[in-house]
Protein backbone atom coordinates (compact mmCIF):
# COMPACT_ATOMS: atom_id res chain seq x y z
CA UNK A 1 0.00 0.00 0.00
CA UNK A 2 2.91 2.26 -0.67
CA UNK A 3 1.28 3.39 -3.99
CA UNK A 4 -1.21 5.80 -1.89
CA UNK A 5 1.80 7.84 -1.11
CA UNK A 6 3.63 7.74 -3.97
CA UNK A 7 0.53 8.61 -6.14
CA UNK A 8 0.05 11.30 -3.75
CA UNK A 9 4.24 13.08 -4.76
CA UNK A 10 3.22 12.57 -8.29
CA UNK A 11 0.03 14.57 -8.16
CA UNK A 12 0.28 17.10 -5.93
CA UNK A 13 2.06 20.56 -6.69
CA UNK A 14 4.01 21.82 -9.80
CA UNK A 15 5.84 19.38 -11.20
CA UNK A 16 8.68 22.17 -11.88
CA UNK A 17 9.00 22.62 -8.39
CA UNK A 18 10.10 20.38 -5.49
CA UNK A 19 6.87 18.45 -4.67
CA UNK A 20 5.84 19.82 -1.29
CA UNK A 21 4.83 16.15 0.18
CA UNK A 22 8.30 14.42 -1.16
CA UNK A 23 9.80 14.76 2.29
CA UNK A 24 7.05 13.03 4.02
CA UNK A 25 7.99 9.56 4.14
CA UNK A 26 5.76 7.01 6.17
CA UNK A 27 7.99 6.43 8.78
CA UNK A 28 7.47 9.88 10.00
CA UNK A 29 3.85 9.57 9.59
CA UNK A 30 4.39 6.50 11.78
CA UNK A 31 6.46 8.81 14.50
CA UNK A 32 3.42 11.26 14.54
CA UNK A 33 0.85 8.87 14.94
CA UNK A 34 3.21 7.41 17.91
CA UNK A 35 3.30 10.61 19.68
CA UNK A 36 -0.40 10.74 19.92
CA UNK A 37 -1.96 9.64 22.97
CA UNK A 38 -3.86 6.45 23.02
CA UNK A 39 -7.16 7.23 23.31
CA UNK A 40 -6.66 9.10 19.87
CA UNK A 41 -4.30 6.26 18.42
CA UNK A 42 -7.62 4.38 19.39
CA UNK A 43 -9.91 6.22 17.42
CA UNK A 44 -7.70 7.19 14.35
CA UNK A 45 -6.91 3.31 13.89
CA UNK A 46 -10.74 1.96 13.76
CA UNK A 47 -11.71 5.18 11.75
CA UNK A 48 -8.81 6.01 9.69
CA UNK A 49 -7.21 2.63 9.21
CA UNK A 50 -9.89 0.43 9.56
CA UNK A 51 -12.19 2.64 7.98
CA UNK A 52 -15.17 2.37 10.68
CA UNK A 53 -17.46 4.76 10.68
CA UNK A 54 -17.99 7.38 13.87
CA UNK A 55 -20.74 5.14 15.14
CA UNK A 56 -18.83 2.16 14.57
CA UNK A 57 -15.80 3.16 16.47
CA UNK A 58 -17.90 4.95 19.38
CA UNK A 59 -19.57 1.42 19.95
CA UNK A 60 -16.19 -0.32 19.57
CA UNK A 61 -14.86 1.63 22.25
CA UNK A 62 -17.71 2.64 24.00
CA UNK A 63 -18.07 6.23 24.09
CA UNK A 64 -19.69 9.02 22.43
CA UNK A 65 -19.57 9.60 18.99
CA UNK A 66 -18.87 12.99 20.01
CA UNK A 67 -16.09 11.79 21.55
CA UNK A 68 -15.22 10.03 19.09
CA UNK A 69 -14.92 12.94 16.92
CA UNK A 70 -13.31 15.18 18.94
CA UNK A 71 -10.69 12.90 19.10
CA UNK A 72 -10.30 11.93 16.14
CA UNK A 73 -10.47 15.55 15.26
CA UNK A 74 -7.32 16.40 17.70
CA UNK A 75 -5.47 13.44 16.10
CA UNK A 76 -5.66 14.48 12.21
CA UNK A 77 -4.72 18.00 12.76
CA UNK A 78 -2.08 17.36 14.92
CA UNK A 79 -1.08 14.80 12.16
CA UNK A 80 -0.99 17.36 9.84
CA UNK A 81 0.71 20.11 11.58
CA UNK A 82 3.66 17.31 12.52
CA UNK A 83 4.25 16.20 8.78
CA UNK A 84 3.86 19.89 7.51
CA UNK A 85 7.16 20.93 9.85
CA UNK A 86 8.47 18.23 8.56
CA UNK B 1 -30.98 27.72 8.41
CA UNK B 2 -29.98 28.46 11.05
CA UNK B 3 -25.97 29.71 10.66
CA UNK B 4 -23.67 26.56 10.49
CA UNK B 5 -20.46 26.66 12.76
CA UNK B 6 -17.48 25.42 10.89
CA UNK B 7 -16.20 23.54 13.71
CA UNK B 8 -13.29 21.43 13.32
CA UNK B 9 -15.39 17.97 14.02
CA UNK B 10 -18.05 19.60 11.11
CA UNK B 11 -15.23 19.65 8.19
CA UNK B 12 -13.45 16.49 9.53
CA UNK B 13 -17.09 14.51 9.29
CA UNK B 14 -17.73 15.81 6.00
CA UNK B 15 -14.53 15.36 4.73
CA UNK B 16 -15.03 11.76 5.63
CA UNK B 17 -18.39 12.00 4.10
CA UNK B 18 -20.09 11.27 7.37
CA UNK B 19 -22.18 14.37 7.19
CA UNK B 20 -25.80 14.10 6.01
CA UNK B 21 -27.73 16.70 3.99
CA UNK B 22 -28.36 19.37 4.25
CA UNK B 23 -25.40 19.94 6.29
CA UNK B 24 -23.33 18.69 3.85
CA UNK B 25 -24.89 20.76 1.28
CA UNK B 26 -24.06 23.93 3.34
CA UNK B 27 -20.27 23.13 3.86
CA UNK B 28 -19.75 22.19 0.25
CA UNK B 29 -20.97 25.95 -0.80
CA UNK B 30 -18.14 27.03 2.17
CA UNK B 31 -15.93 25.30 0.75
CA UNK B 32 -16.56 26.48 -2.86
CA UNK B 33 -16.40 30.40 -1.42
CA UNK B 34 -13.92 30.18 1.44
CA UNK B 35 -10.41 28.62 0.49
CA UNK B 36 -9.43 28.35 4.43
CA UNK B 37 -12.54 25.91 4.82
CA UNK B 38 -11.36 23.92 1.50
CA UNK B 39 -7.71 23.79 3.20
CA UNK B 40 -8.92 22.64 6.02
CA UNK B 41 -11.18 19.55 4.89
CA UNK B 42 -8.49 19.15 2.63
CA UNK B 43 -5.87 18.71 5.75
CA UNK B 44 -8.53 15.92 7.09
CA UNK B 45 -8.62 13.89 4.03
CA UNK B 46 -5.03 13.70 3.63
CA UNK B 47 -4.63 12.85 7.34
CA UNK B 48 -6.58 9.87 6.88
CA UNK B 49 -5.26 8.94 3.51
CA UNK B 50 -1.61 9.11 5.10
CA UNK B 51 -2.54 7.18 8.38
CA UNK B 52 -4.40 4.57 6.23
CA UNK B 53 -1.46 3.81 4.04
CA UNK B 54 0.76 3.81 7.09
CA UNK B 55 -1.67 1.30 8.79
CA UNK B 56 -1.81 -0.79 5.91
CA UNK B 57 2.05 -0.85 4.85
CA UNK B 58 3.09 -2.31 8.64
CA UNK B 59 6.31 -0.20 7.60
CA UNK B 60 6.73 -0.01 11.61
CA UNK B 61 5.30 -2.67 12.73
CA UNK B 62 5.98 -1.88 16.55
CA UNK B 63 3.20 0.43 17.47
CA UNK B 64 0.88 -0.93 14.49
CA UNK B 65 0.98 -4.16 15.54
CA UNK B 66 0.08 -3.20 19.51
CA UNK B 67 -2.48 -1.39 17.74
CA UNK B 68 -4.01 -3.65 15.77
CA UNK B 69 -4.21 -6.06 18.87
CA UNK B 70 -5.45 -3.89 20.88
CA UNK B 71 -8.28 -2.88 18.47
CA UNK B 72 -8.77 -6.76 17.34
CA UNK B 73 -9.48 -7.69 21.16
CA UNK B 74 -12.04 -4.52 21.28
CA UNK B 75 -13.85 -6.19 18.01
CA UNK B 76 -13.72 -9.25 19.49
CA UNK B 77 -15.07 -8.10 22.88
CA UNK B 78 -17.85 -6.17 20.71
CA UNK B 79 -18.97 -8.95 18.58
CA UNK B 80 -19.46 -10.94 21.41
CA UNK B 81 -21.59 -8.76 23.26
CA UNK B 82 -23.22 -8.25 19.78
CA UNK B 83 -23.82 -11.38 19.48
CA UNK B 84 -25.29 -11.99 22.71
CA UNK B 85 -27.76 -9.11 22.02
CA UNK B 86 -28.73 -10.63 18.72
CA UNK B 87 -32.18 -11.07 19.45
CA UNK B 88 -32.84 -7.18 20.80
CA UNK B 89 -30.66 -6.20 17.91
CA UNK B 90 -31.39 -8.31 14.86
CA UNK B 91 -29.82 -5.25 12.61
CA UNK B 92 -26.32 -6.00 14.14
CA UNK B 93 -26.28 -10.18 13.79
CA UNK B 94 -24.17 -9.48 10.69
CA UNK B 95 -20.54 -9.23 12.94
CA UNK B 96 -19.25 -5.58 13.15
CA UNK B 97 -15.46 -7.16 11.46
CA UNK B 98 -16.93 -8.70 8.68
CA UNK B 99 -19.72 -5.69 7.47
CA UNK B 100 -16.51 -3.21 7.26
CA UNK B 101 -13.84 -5.69 5.74
CA UNK B 102 -16.32 -6.62 3.20
CA UNK B 103 -16.95 -3.06 2.09
CA UNK B 104 -14.39 -2.64 -1.11
CA UNK B 105 -12.54 0.25 -0.91
CA UNK B 106 -15.07 2.94 -0.46
CA UNK B 107 -16.13 5.18 -3.19
CA UNK B 108 -15.77 7.80 -0.93
CA UNK B 109 -12.33 7.08 -0.01
CA UNK B 110 -11.51 7.36 -3.44
CA UNK B 111 -13.15 10.69 -4.09
CA UNK B 112 -11.34 11.90 -0.98
CA UNK B 113 -7.99 10.97 -2.48
CA UNK B 114 -8.05 12.62 -5.41
CA UNK B 115 -9.77 15.72 -3.96
CA UNK B 116 -7.06 15.57 -1.20
CA UNK B 117 -4.38 16.49 -3.81
CA UNK B 118 -6.36 19.08 -5.42
CA UNK B 119 -6.95 21.04 -2.65
CA UNK B 120 -3.47 20.81 -1.37
CA UNK B 121 -2.61 22.10 -4.77
CA UNK B 122 -4.70 24.68 -4.47
CA UNK B 123 -3.46 25.39 -0.86
CA UNK B 124 -0.11 25.43 -1.82
CA UNK B 125 -0.65 27.83 -4.81
CA UNK B 126 -2.18 30.18 -2.29
CA UNK B 127 -0.11 29.71 -0.09
CA UNK B 128 2.75 31.12 -1.61
CA UNK B 129 1.51 34.79 -1.92
CA UNK B 130 5.15 36.04 -2.25
CA UNK B 131 5.78 33.39 -5.14
CA UNK B 132 5.41 34.10 -8.41
CA UNK B 133 2.29 32.49 -8.06
CA UNK B 134 1.16 35.08 -6.50
CA UNK B 135 1.07 37.51 -9.63
CA UNK B 136 -0.52 34.09 -11.26
CA UNK B 137 -3.60 34.40 -9.05
CA UNK B 138 -3.93 37.88 -9.60
CA UNK B 139 -3.77 37.29 -13.04
CA UNK B 140 -6.82 34.73 -12.48
CA UNK B 141 -9.12 37.46 -11.77
CA UNK B 142 -7.61 40.14 -14.07
CA UNK B 143 -10.72 41.85 -14.86
CA UNK B 144 -10.16 41.16 -18.41
CA UNK B 145 -10.43 37.17 -16.92
CA UNK B 146 -13.73 38.46 -15.16
CA UNK B 147 -15.14 40.05 -18.26
CA UNK B 148 -14.18 36.99 -20.60
CA UNK B 149 -15.72 34.65 -18.41
CA UNK B 150 -19.18 36.28 -18.53
CA UNK B 151 -19.30 36.12 -22.09
CA UNK B 152 -17.02 33.59 -23.77
CA UNK B 153 -18.77 30.12 -24.65
CA UNK B 154 -17.00 27.18 -23.49
CA UNK B 155 -14.76 25.76 -25.63
CA UNK B 156 -13.46 29.09 -26.94
CA UNK B 157 -10.63 30.90 -26.07
CA UNK B 158 -9.15 34.39 -26.05
CA UNK B 159 -5.88 36.21 -26.21
CA UNK B 160 -4.88 38.64 -23.52
CA UNK B 161 -2.30 41.13 -22.48
CA UNK B 162 -0.73 38.31 -20.13
CA UNK B 163 -1.79 35.35 -21.90
CA UNK B 164 -4.20 32.89 -23.49
CA UNK B 165 -7.57 32.34 -21.64
CA UNK B 166 -9.37 29.03 -22.81
CA UNK B 167 -13.09 28.40 -21.32
CA UNK B 168 -13.69 24.79 -20.49
CA UNK B 169 -16.70 24.46 -19.03
CA UNK B 170 -19.73 26.00 -17.10
CA UNK B 171 -21.61 23.82 -14.27
CA UNK B 172 -24.23 24.88 -11.86
CA UNK B 173 -23.70 23.72 -7.68
CA UNK B 174 -26.06 21.85 -5.92
CA UNK B 175 -26.71 25.54 -4.26
CA UNK B 176 -27.16 26.89 -7.90
CA UNK B 177 -24.32 29.13 -7.67
CA UNK B 178 -22.60 29.44 -11.21
CA UNK B 179 -18.74 28.57 -11.72
CA UNK B 180 -16.74 27.93 -14.84
CA UNK B 181 -13.94 25.94 -14.99
CA UNK B 182 -11.03 27.60 -17.15
CA UNK B 183 -7.19 27.38 -18.16
CA UNK B 184 -4.82 30.56 -18.50
CA UNK B 185 -1.51 29.57 -20.55
CA UNK B 186 0.77 32.58 -19.65
CA UNK B 187 4.50 31.75 -20.32
CA UNK B 188 5.65 28.54 -20.05
CA UNK B 189 2.71 27.50 -17.23
CA UNK B 190 -0.96 26.59 -17.98
CA UNK B 191 -2.98 27.29 -14.68
CA UNK B 192 -6.18 25.09 -14.51
CA UNK B 193 -8.95 27.27 -12.19
CA UNK B 194 -12.62 27.34 -11.13
CA UNK B 195 -14.10 30.89 -10.90
CA UNK B 196 -17.83 31.08 -9.01
CA UNK B 197 -20.23 34.08 -9.79
CA UNK B 198 -21.00 35.85 -6.81
CA UNK B 199 -20.87 39.26 -6.94
CA UNK B 200 -17.69 38.75 -9.43
CA UNK B 201 -16.29 35.82 -10.86
CA UNK B 202 -13.99 34.53 -7.91
CA UNK B 203 -11.86 32.21 -8.55
CA UNK B 204 -11.91 29.00 -5.47
CA UNK B 205 -9.50 27.07 -7.02
CA UNK B 206 -6.14 26.56 -9.51
CA UNK B 207 -3.47 24.27 -9.70
CA UNK B 208 -0.80 25.00 -11.90
CA UNK B 209 0.86 22.92 -13.97
CA UNK B 210 3.63 23.19 -16.94
CA UNK B 211 2.75 23.92 -20.64
CA UNK B 212 2.88 20.76 -22.52
CA UNK B 213 3.94 20.56 -26.00
CA UNK B 214 0.63 18.87 -27.23
CA UNK B 215 -1.99 22.03 -27.17
CA UNK B 216 -4.52 20.35 -25.39
CA UNK B 217 -3.27 17.25 -23.85
CA UNK B 218 -5.89 16.90 -20.33
CA UNK B 219 -3.22 18.18 -17.41
CA UNK B 220 -3.18 16.58 -14.13
CA UNK B 221 -4.57 20.01 -13.53
CA UNK B 222 -7.33 19.13 -14.88
CA UNK B 223 -8.12 16.12 -13.36
CA UNK B 224 -7.88 17.82 -9.91
CA UNK B 225 -10.08 20.79 -10.54
CA UNK B 226 -12.91 17.71 -12.10
CA UNK B 227 -12.51 16.25 -8.67
CA UNK B 228 -13.12 19.68 -6.94
CA UNK B 229 -16.11 20.12 -9.23
CA UNK B 230 -17.28 16.76 -8.14
CA UNK B 231 -16.68 17.10 -4.61
CA UNK B 232 -18.78 20.60 -4.76
CA UNK B 233 -22.02 18.82 -6.02
CA UNK B 234 -21.38 19.90 -9.92
CA UNK B 235 -24.26 19.39 -11.85
CA UNK B 236 -23.69 18.04 -15.64
CA UNK B 237 -21.50 20.69 -18.01
CA UNK B 238 -23.92 23.17 -19.47
CA UNK B 239 -23.59 23.95 -23.06
CA UNK B 240 -25.10 26.11 -25.72
CA UNK B 241 -28.39 27.88 -25.24
CA UNK B 242 -28.38 26.70 -21.89
CA UNK B 243 -25.18 28.09 -20.61
CA UNK B 244 -25.87 31.71 -22.65
CA UNK B 245 -28.76 31.87 -20.59
CA UNK B 246 -27.08 31.18 -17.13
CA UNK B 247 -23.94 33.30 -18.23
CA UNK B 248 -26.98 36.17 -19.22
CA UNK B 249 -28.88 36.09 -15.62
CA UNK B 250 -25.49 36.09 -13.53
CA UNK B 251 -24.44 39.16 -15.26
CA UNK B 252 -28.31 40.98 -14.46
Amino acid sequence: MMEDVETQTHLIGDPGEEPIMSKIALAEVQRAIDSLPQEQREVLALVCGEDLTYREAAEVLHVPVGTVMSRLARARKRLVEMTAAA
Amino acid sequence: MSELHLTDEVLMAFADGELDEPVAAAVAGAMAQNPTVARKIVEFQQSRRLTRSVFASNLAPDVPSELRAAVAAQIEAYEAVSRAGERQEPVQTQSIRSEWRSRAYPMKMALAASVAAVAVAAGYFIGQQSQPEAGRLAQLEDPLVRQELGRLGSGSEVELPFGRLRVISTYRLADQSLCREFRLHSGSSATDAVACRADEWDVTFAAAAPVSDAEYTPSSGGDLVDSYLGNLGAGPPLAGEAEAEALAQSAR
